[in-house]
């Protein structure tokens, strides 16, 4: 009996550690936006499915494949990134971090409705040929594009990693989110680099979202969905702890694989939800982080 | 919790007075149209005023009163299929919102912040899964979709919904007063500013927030009972929808977030709103997101704030002070 | 010595809101000089390097450096200009090693291109710093941390050199090592220099400048001052 439950569950335990790499790509952009500028923003779910429709967009009326979109989408989504960083969020902290907050809420609804408008509430889904193959490893079956979204998050992971420890710029984005004032004191223009570490994460939203788009269907209000995912896999990993999350990815990529084959595919979102309230109620500071 | 009564005389006559012209209204013969501005104006306020208590003066910045609504909603369908008259499924709605903001916050207090605001955005989305997959009565619906029609409200009138919603509507706003003109909104304004330090001045922060949290919960629990008797159906994905923090969100922060008559106006706006822009259906989230983020950017302490010429505003003091 | 002035403070006035914490300060710095501020906690000191490093902008008053107008300009173009301080507390970047916190020091465009030049002066400075190079800054004891605030400080090439609480915390052995080595450098950078401890401060300075509750109640030479019984009211309570 348990070696036949064990059979079972490889599939899905393969798949969920695979679709780590999703919500880890996912997270690292919200988290860099976290570290520097200690904002939670709330719209970067519904950013990551900008960069969805983006590349529906490409697919369908330019013929272009969505992973070759990325070559357009990563540098409009980092201006677009630098310019809400520079014109918008910077005025609202200087009013306060709760206003920042609902001036990205306010965003998370323009964006929302704009795809509404633009794409209608239908399901949509980046179906090119190779998003529907899967291929076989003994017992295991995994799909193409779960392989990429591991493949996604490692490539993400390593690039931030040595973008940050190489560059002068990475350097200033960490000394910006370890100590505000004295990173002005080395020079730093601090307010370039919240702009600089927004579109950046804006890039990584970029292919998080051609992922998420190969990966499950989406609608105007995907969004909120993966914020919520990502907020936990955050906090899982630890803030400042890129091995962390990318553990905290697989774990969340886990607890819905697998609860998806206990509670069956509807309540897969669900296991997600509860598994991150527990987390924000028990792990306040995640287990890697300081 | 003691009252300071002496506060309070003088302040309540305009209010009477125009409790009593509301809810003469209907029966003057005002036409449907300003009663149904008006109903829909009294459930938003009721709302904004409890979205108001949390955030704007109890520090909690609560993203999931769709969670009390859907749930008062709900309640409501449960104890109307099972017979028994819609009223007690209202206050039986305000209830069960109640005991579920008791159970949550020992988890959700726990965490600070914007954790806590993360967390109280997870609670209405799972609560739509759960009313997805679950139906609580009845059997399985033909041709899909979770929704449910409320029953047993056969023979209430317009008129009936309407001076319902005016009286929770009064209610909230005589909650409001009162609480803070109590002890309780002494504590709650020393946690708002700092919880850290509220508590080392003897302020038992959990429980005073934990008050807050569940008066409100009640509020909105029985404003969204109201709400579905009016409208007569329910659906998970509409209940617990973000739309209704939108809504109150817009309401509050127009109106002036932490001043106590921020809420009427912001109501009266975001009833304007919703009519103006019911042409334009599917543009309207967009504007409402427009005028969150210019509101925010340029009027932070709402219209209230501005008239009150720098009602203190959180935000401001924190400038100040420098806490960020 | 030469008397080529690079930092003048011209009588500001600084506020926090509308609370007044400095008034008609004046302050001149020259070029190869060593000068100590002197006063105790809460008389201001901090928030004079505040206003000359642009963080806060004085309310009257200007400030000049090398001759050019500084007064407004933002603490990056201040940093960027040749003046680097070393904040109270030392404010070490905690999860990033020593390298890495000497490396970022040199972060303006000017200082970059002589990044390993920099590097090599701070190592034959603190030794001790090279040894510890790759160990995070928050593992570091207080002598080797206010060691590395310094040395992250001359990362940037500055003409003037502010430290502000040097001896902060430090055991007495540690102010005196990095005291002699501050010594080693009078030469090629100004050092400005904010102190509680009057005694030690005095020693190595050229010229000093009293503070009291947000004014400047005394200046001058070093050795006039020496005397003066203000000097020694200036910070009741700390052993003479």
């Amino acid at each position: 009996m348990t070696l036949e439950l064990l059979t079972d569950l490889a599939t899905p335990i393969t798949r969920g550690i695979l679709l780590g790499g999703l919500y880890v790509v996912i997270a690292l952009g919200l988290s860099l936006v976290f570290g520097v500028m200690k904002l939670i923003n709330v719209a970067h779910g519904d950013l990551v499915i900008f960069s969805s429709y983006f590349a529906f967009f490409a697919m369908t009326s330019l013929g272009v494949d969505p992973i070759l979109s990325l070559g357009m989408s990563m540098p409009i989504m980092f201006g677009i990134g630098f310019a809400i960083q520079k014109y918008i969020l910077n005025r609202s902290f200087r009013v306060s971090m709760d206003a920042s907050l609902i001036v990205c809420f306010g965003i998370s609804l323009i964006l929302e409705n704009v795809y509404q408008i633009i794409w209608t509430p239908l399901s949509r889904g980046l179906t090119t040929g190779y998003a529907l193959k899967s291929f076989a490893v003994g017992a295991v079956n995994i799909p193409l594009v779960y392989l990429l979204d591991f493949i996604a998050g490692l490539a993400v992971m390593f690039f931030l990693r040595e973008f940050l420890g190489r560059t002068y710029m990475g350097k200033a984005i960490k000394a910006a989110s370890q100590d505000h004032r004295a990173a002005i004191l080395m020079g730093i223009n601090t307010e370039r680099i919240y702009g600089f570490a927004f579109g950046l994460a804006m890039a990584f939203a970029a292919v998080g979202g051609v992922c998420l788009g190969l990966t499950f269907p989406f609608t105007p209000t995907s969004g909120p969905q993966f914020l919520i995912i990502a907020m936990g896999v955050v906090i899982l990993g630890g803030l400042g702890s890129m091995l962390g999350t990318f553990i905290g990815g697989m774990i969340f990529g886990l607890a819905q694989c697998v609860g998806g084959y206990f509670f069956g595919v509807a309540a897969q979102m669900l296991v997600a939800y509860v598994l991150v309230f527990i987390i924000l109620a028990a792990i306040p500071r995640g287990l890697f982080g300081r | 919790m003691r009252l300071d009564t002496s506060l309070l005389r003088g302040r309540w006559t305009p209010l009477v007075i125009a409790i009593v012209v509301l809810a003469v209204l209907p029966v003057a013969g005002a036409p449907a149209t300003w009663l149904l501005y008006l109903f829909l104006f009294f459930v938003y306020l009721a709302m904004a005023n409890m979205w108001n208590l949390l955030a704007g003066y109890s520090g909690l910045i609560c993203l999931s009163p769709a969670a009390f609504i859907g749930l008062g909603g709900y309640t409501l369908v449960i104890i109307t299929w099972s017979g028994l008259p819609f009223y007690l499924g209202i206050i039986a709605g305000g209830i069960v919102a109640a005991i579920f903001a008791i159970i949550i916050a020992y988890p959700l207090f726990r965490m600070r912040g914007i954790y806590f605001a993360i967390g109280t955005l997870v609670v209405p989305a799972a609560l739509q899964v759960v009313f997805l997959l679950w139906r609580p009565v009845g059997g399985e619906l033909h041709g899909g979709g979770a929704g449910y029609m409320v029953k047993g409200l056969t023979g209430i009138t317009t008129t009936d919904t309407y001076w319902m919603a005016l009286a929770i509507a009064a209610i909230s706003v005589f909650l409001m007063r009162v609480i803070l003109n109590s002890k309780l909104g002494l504590g709650l304004a020393a946690i708002r500013d700092n919880d850290e330090t509220a508590g080392s001045s003897g302020i038992n922060v959990f429980r005073t927030k934990l008050y807050s949290f569940v008066i409100a919960a009640f509020v909105m629990g029985i404003a969204g009972g109201v709400f579905y008797t009016y409208q007569g159906y329910i659906e998970p994905n509409s209940a617990f929808n973000i739309s209704w923090l939108m809504t109150l969100l817009m309401a509050t922060v127009i109106g002036g977030e932490g001043i106590e008559d921020g809420p009427i106006i912001g109501a009266v706006i975001v009833v304007i709103l919703h009519f103006l822009l019911a042409k334009y259906a599917g543009l309207s989230l967009l504007i409402q997101g427009v005028i969150l983020v210019v509101v925010m950017l340029v009027v932070p302490q709402g219209i209230m704030g501005l008239i009150r010429g720098g009602g203190i505003h959180r935000s401001v003091r924190k400038l100040i002070t420098g806490r960020r | 010595m030469s008397q080529e002035m690079l930092l003048r403070v011209n009588d500001i006035d600084v506020f926090y809101g509308s609370l007044q914490v400095l008034w008609d300060i004046s302050l001149v710095v020259n070029k190869g000089e060593y000068v100590a501020v002197i006063g105790a906690n809460g008389s201001g000191k901090s928030t004079l390097f505040g206003a000359i490093l642009g963080e806060v902008h004085p309310a009257k008053g200007s400030i000049g450096f090398k001759g050019k107008d500084i007064t407004g300009l933002t603490p990056f173009q201040i940093v960027g200009l040749g003046i680097s301080l070393v904040p109270e507390g030392r404010r070490l970047f905690p999860d990033m090693t020593v390298l890495e916190n000497l490396i970022i020091g040199s972060y303006t465009r000017k200082a970059r291109s002589r990044r390993e030049e920099s590097l090599g002066r701070v190592y034959k400075l603190f030794p001790r710093l090279e040894e510890r190079k790759k160990q995070l800054a928050k593992t570091l004891s207080g002598g080797e941390r206010q060691m590395l605030a310094i040395g992250r400080g001359l990362m940037s090439n500055p003409t003037l050199l502010i430290i502000d609480e040097l001896s902060l915390g430090l055991s007495p052995i540690a102010i005196n090592d990095i005291y002699e080595s501050l010594k080693q450098i009078r030469g090629e950078v100004t050092i400005l220099l904010v102190e509680q401890n009057v005694q030690r401060s005095l020693k190595e300075a050229d010229r000093a400048y009293v503070m009291e509750a947000g004014h400047i109640v005394l200046s001058g030479k070093v050795e006039n001052l020496r005397e003066e019984e203000r000097i020694r009211k200036a910070y009741f309570g700390v052993k003479n």
